[in-house]
């Protein structure tokens, strides 16, 4: 059990009330039709499971029902920060033990 | 299909009238009966919405975890671009009119009394069965008169308020009012639960 940031509703909530939807930030090809089966391929079934930071798309199911982004660590658990959609959030190089791996 | 229609609270046949007049109680509970609530919905970064609405609903919207308005017609934060609204059954329609009139299709105003229902809990033992029931820190620092949440409440989802003087609203799809109603059985039962109906 561990405390979720929601930038929407502006507060710590339990675990209990999010859920998790995925990988963050997976652009659709521009152009579908030019683009290679392997590249359709891949934005569509292909996904990171990297040990260290990842960057995640979690649903605040319970709560006011938005999505949003959180930059996490697999390995420890935690969690770098929470932002919206139509934000950036750059974690701070200092706290990544593993760093960001693409 | 009968001419006259009539309308009961999702938790008539509950069995509240089991627990009213009991003597004592550390837990309250008010079935709140049927409701007149509308969903708002409209984006406050699109649409001016505190212009097109508080002419009409005579205040602004309220802000995240936040209520606003009187009792006769209480808005509450559901979501940014949600509130829940709360009025009478007679200003219902009218309203909702009112509403949709004002924001010209920048958005929706939905007639959702038959899709929640509302209780009141209190008593002196109110805060020990919020906190069995919620993960939601509920204490007075955290969550003070005219915050409202929505969060889980045992294995359901629900929308809190705290009314003040030691009151609380809880609003809860109605398909869920008699699990939440039989689960505050349970966890009031070392209190003793009291069924008012003022």
């Amino acid at each position: 059990m561990f405390l979720i940031h929601c930038p929407y509703c502006g507060e710590d909530r339990e675990e209990e009330e999010f859920h998790a939807a995925g990988e963050a930030h997976i652009a659709r090809p521009v152009d579908p039709d030019a683009c290679s089966d392997e590249e359709w391929g891949n934005y569509l079934y292909f996904r990171r499971n990297p040990r260290g930071l990842h960057r995640e798309l979690w649903n605040h199911t319970a709560g006011c029902g938005k999505y949003f982004n959180i930059a996490r660590d697999t390995a420890t658990y935690v969690i770098h920060g929470s932002y919206r959609l139509d934000e950036t959030f750059d974690v701070p190089t200092e706290s990544t033990a593993t760093g960001e791996r693409s | 299909m009968s001419a006259t229609m009539t309308t009961r609270s999702p938790l008539s046949g509950a069995g509240l009238a089991r627990f009213t007049g009991k003597p004592g109680g550390g837990v309250v509970i008010k079935d709140c009966g049927v409701p007149a609530l509308l969903m708002l919905r409209g984006d406050p970064q699109r649409v001016a919405l505190s212009d097109l609405l508080t002419p009409v609903l005579g205040f602004a919207l309220p802000d995240a975890l936040q209520c606003a308005g009187t009792e006769a017609s209480l808005a509450r934060w559901m979501s940014p671009d949600s509130w829940l609204l709360s009025v009478t059954h007679d200003t219902l329609e009218a309203t909702q009119q009112a509403l949709l009139d004002a924001l010209g299709g920048h958005g929706a105003v939905v007639d959702v009394s038959g899709a929640f229902a509302v209780l009141e809990l209190s008593g002196p033992a109110v805060m020990e069965v919020l906190q069995k029931s919620t993960g939601y820190d509920v204490h007075p620092d955290n969550f003070p008169e005219g915050k409202v949440v929505s969060t889980t409440f045992a294995k359901a989802g629900v929308t809190l308020r705290n009314q003040g003087q030691g009151s609380y609203e809880l609003i809860v799809r109605r398909s869920f009012a008699q699990y939440v109603f039989h689960w505050l059985v349970g966890a009031s039962g070392e209190h003793g639960l009291r069924a008012s109906t003022e």
